[in-house]
C-alpha cells in the first residue's frame, strides 16, 4: 500500500469521526489535537479504526505516536510493511 | 432449550444501553440488548396520547438535554464528544437552544441562559462580594479533568461551600444541580456536582425540536445498520448465572451465553439478579412526580422562560421523608419554549420530588384522589410563577413514582440510580459484569450516553 493510498484512508477515518469539520487544509505536519481538538479519547478511536482497517495490532505505547497526519501515514506504513514480509 | 451466543450482552436498551451497544458494534464484535419493552429509551422515553383534536407525543423524562454546544465546536465540551464516539454530525440532532431559565428560592431569583457570562453577571448584581468567589469556583469547575476521577462519595456542597462564602448563593446555584441528578437525600457526589454544573451552567440546556424520539431513531437507526447486533426487545432478564467460561443469561423467553454482561439495570437489581443478599440502604428514595399540562396548538402565549426551579422552604427539597410529594419544590419546564422550536408552546411540566413508599401505600380510590389533588397543586404553582400562562390545557396527565416502577422496573421508582456509584463499571468479584448508566455514576442523557461508551471502550474493546 503506497503512501497516498494510505493518507487518503486516514483521511476518510477522521472524516468520519468528524463529518462537521472542513478537512480539506488539514496539514500533515502539525498535531491533529491542535488542529482538530483531538484528544487521547479520539486518538484511541482513530487507532481503533486503523486496527479495524488495515488488520493490524496496535500497542497502547505507540498512541503517542499517532499525533499528526504524518506520523500516522509513518507508523501506519511501517505497520503494514513488517506485516507482509 | 438451545441458547444463542454473544461475545457481549447488554442489559436494557436506554441511552447508555444503546450507546454500549453501539460502541462494541463499531468494531465488529457480537452484541444483544435485552429489553424488557417495546420500545428504547428507559426512563427517557415517550408515549403518545390524544389530546384535543391531535395524537400527541410526550418524552416521559427530558425536560432539556445538557451539555448544550453550537456546531462545529471543538475542545472538551462532553456533546461533541459524543457525536465523535457515535459519528453522528450534529444536524441530525436538530438541537433548540434554551431561551433562558430561572431558579427562585424563596424571596431570591437568579437566572441562567447558555451564556455563562449572563449568569455571572447577574452573580454580580445581585452578591456583589462573593462575584470574585464565584468567578474562583467557575475557574476550578473548568480544570478539573472528570474523566480521571475515581474517589468516594466526597460532598458536592462542602466542596462549592470551601470557595463561596454565601449560603443563599450556593443554594441557588445548587438547586437545579441536585434537581436534575441527585440519588442522595441531602447532598450530591462532588464529581456529579461537578459535572452537573458543567453541564447546565457552562455547556448549557436545550431539546431536539421533535424530542427525545429524535435522539432514540438515530441510536436505533445506526445499531441497526449492523449485521452483528441483536436489538431484542420485550425480553426481560430473569436470572443471571456466572458459569466457568461464560455467563449465562436468561429471560422468559431466550437463554444467552456470553463473555461479558454490561448492565444498565442498578447495583440492587443485578444482586438480585445473581440471588446475592440486596442491603436495602443501597436504595435511593429520590423520586418524581411529575404532572403533564398539554395545549391547543393553535394558541400560543410568549414568555421567555423554559425551566423554572422553585423553592419555598428552606429545607432541601429532598428531606422530607415518606411524602407523596415535596410541597414547597419543584420544577416548571415550558418543553417547547426553546429558541427555534418550530412548534408552538405546547406542553408544560410541573415536577416535584415524590416517595414510591408513600404512593406504593394508597389503595387505587386513594391514588387517583391524590393524583387529582396535586394536578389541582401544579396549576396553582403555574399560576403563580408562570402567571403569562393563561391558556385552559386540553388533556392533562400525571404520573408517580409508582407508573415509573411500573414501566422501568426501577426499584422504588428511582430515576439518578441507587447510592451506590461504581465509576470503573465494576461492583462484583467477577470482572466480567459491567454497571452502565446511573449506578456507574453519570446522570442524564448525556451522562448516560458518555458512560455507556466510556465502559465499552474501557471494558469491550482492545487495541490488540
Amino acid at each position: 500500500m503506497d503512501r497516498e493510498t494510505i493518507k487518503k484512508q486516514i483521511i476518510e477515518i477522521i472524516a468520519d469521526i468528524l463529518p462537521d469539520q472542513d478537512l480539506s487544509s488539514l496539514s500533515e505536519e502539525e498535531s491533529l489535537r491542535e488542529q482538530l481538538g483531538m484528544d487521547s479519547m479520539d486518538v484511541l478511536d482513530i487507532a481503533m479504526e486503523f486496527r479495524k482497517n488495515f488488520k493490524i495490532a496496535i500497542e497502547d505505547e505507540d498512541l503517542v505516536k499517532l499525533s499528526s497526519l504524518n506520523s500516522c501515514i509513518e507508523y501506519l506504513d511501517q505497520k503494514i510493511s513488517s506485516k507482509s514480509h | 432449550m438451545n441458547s444463542k451466543e454473544y461475545d457481549y450482552i447488554i442489559i436494557g436498551a436506554g441511552f447508555s444501553g444503546l450507546s454500549c451497544a453501539l460502541r462494541l458494534a463499531m468494531f465488529d464484535h457480537k452484541v444483544a440488548i435485552l429489553e424488557s419493552h417495546s420500545i428504547p429509551g428507559g426512563l427517557n422515553s415517550y408515549y403518545k396520547r390524544k389530546a384535543g383534536k391531535e395524537i400527541i407525543r410526550i418524552d416521559t423524562g427530558l425536560h432539556a438535554l445538557t451539555n448544550y454546544s453550537v456546531k462545529g465546536e471543538l475542545g472538551t465540551k462532553l456533546f461533541p464528544q459524543i457525536l465523535k464516539q457515535f459519528r453522528f454530525s450534529y444536524d441530525q440532532f436538530n438541537l433548540c437552544p434554551q431561551i433562558k431559565s430561572k431558579i427562585i428560592l424563596q424571596d431570591q431569583m437568579i437566572e441562567f441562559s447558555n451564556d455563562i457570562n449572563f449568569l455571572s453577571q447577574n452573580v454580580k448584581n445581585l452578591f456583589p462580594n462573593h462575584h470574585q468567589e464565584f468567578l474562583n469556583f467557575l475557574e476550578f469547575v473548568k480544570t478539573q479533568n472528570l474523566n480521571l476521577y475515581n474517589a468516594p462519595f466526597a460532598s458536592g456542597l462542602e466542596m462549592i461551600s470551601s470557595f463561596i462564602n454565601n449560603k443563599n448563593l450556593i443554594n441557588l446555584l445548587s438547586f437545579p444541580i441536585i434537581c436534575y441528578g441527585s440519588c442522595w437525600p441531602k447532598d450530591i457526589d462532588s464529581y456529579l456536582y461537578l459535572s452537573l454544573f458543567k453541564a447546565i451552567y457552562l455547556e448549557g440546556l436545550s431539546r431536539p425540536r421533535e424530542g427525545i424520539k429524535t435522539i432514540l431513531d438515530l441510536f436505533e437507526e445506526k445499531l441497526k445498520t449492523y449485521k452483528n447486533v441483536d436489538l431484542i426487545y420485550k425480553n426481560q432478564v430473569a436470572n443471571l448465572e456466572i458459569q466457568k467460561n461464560a455467563i449465562r443469561v436468561e429471560t422468559q423467553k431466550s437463554t444467552f451465553l456470553t463473555k461479558k454482561v454490561f448492565s444498565s439495570i442498578g447495583y440492587p437489581k443485578m444482586k438480585d439478579l445473581l440471588g446475592e443478599k440486596l442491603h436495602k440502604e443501597n436504595l435511593s428514595q429520590v423520586s418524581f412526580v411529575e404532572v403533564v399540562f398539554v395545549y391547543d396548538e393553535e394558541k400560543d402565549q410568549a414568555y421567555e422562560e423554559t425551566i423554572i426551579f422553585f423553592n419555598e422552604s428552606e429545607t432541601n427539597i429532598f428531606e422530607q421523608k415518606d411524602v407523596l410529594i415535596g410541597k414547597s419544590a419543584g420544577v416548571i419546564c415550558c418543553v417547547e419554549n426553546f429558541k427555534s422550536s418550530k412548534k408552538l408552546n405546547k406542553i408544560i411540566k410541573v415536577t416535584f420530588y415524590g416517595n414510591y413508599s408513600a404512593w406504593s401505600k394508597l389503595d387505587k380510590k386513594e391514588y387517583i384522589k391524590n393524583k387529582k389533588t396535586i394536578i389541582d397543586y401544579a396549576k396553582s404553582k403555574l399560576q403563580l410563577y408562570l402567571p403569562k400562562e393563561k391558556r385552559n390545557p386540553v388533556y392533562i396527565d400525571c404520573f408517580t413514582p409508582k407508573t415509573i416502577k411500573r414501566y422501568t422496573s426501577h426499584l422504588n421508582g428511582m430515576v439518578y440510580g441507587s447510592t451506590d456509584k461504581f465509576k470503573d463499571g465494576l461492583f462484583h468479584a467477577s470482572k466480567d459484569l459491567i454497571l452502565i448508566g446511573a449506578d456507574q455514576g453519570n446522570v442524564g442523557i448525556t451522562g448516560c450516553i458518555l458512560s455507556g461508551a466510556s465502559m465499552a471502550n474501557k471494558h469491550g474493546l482492545s487495541l490488540r
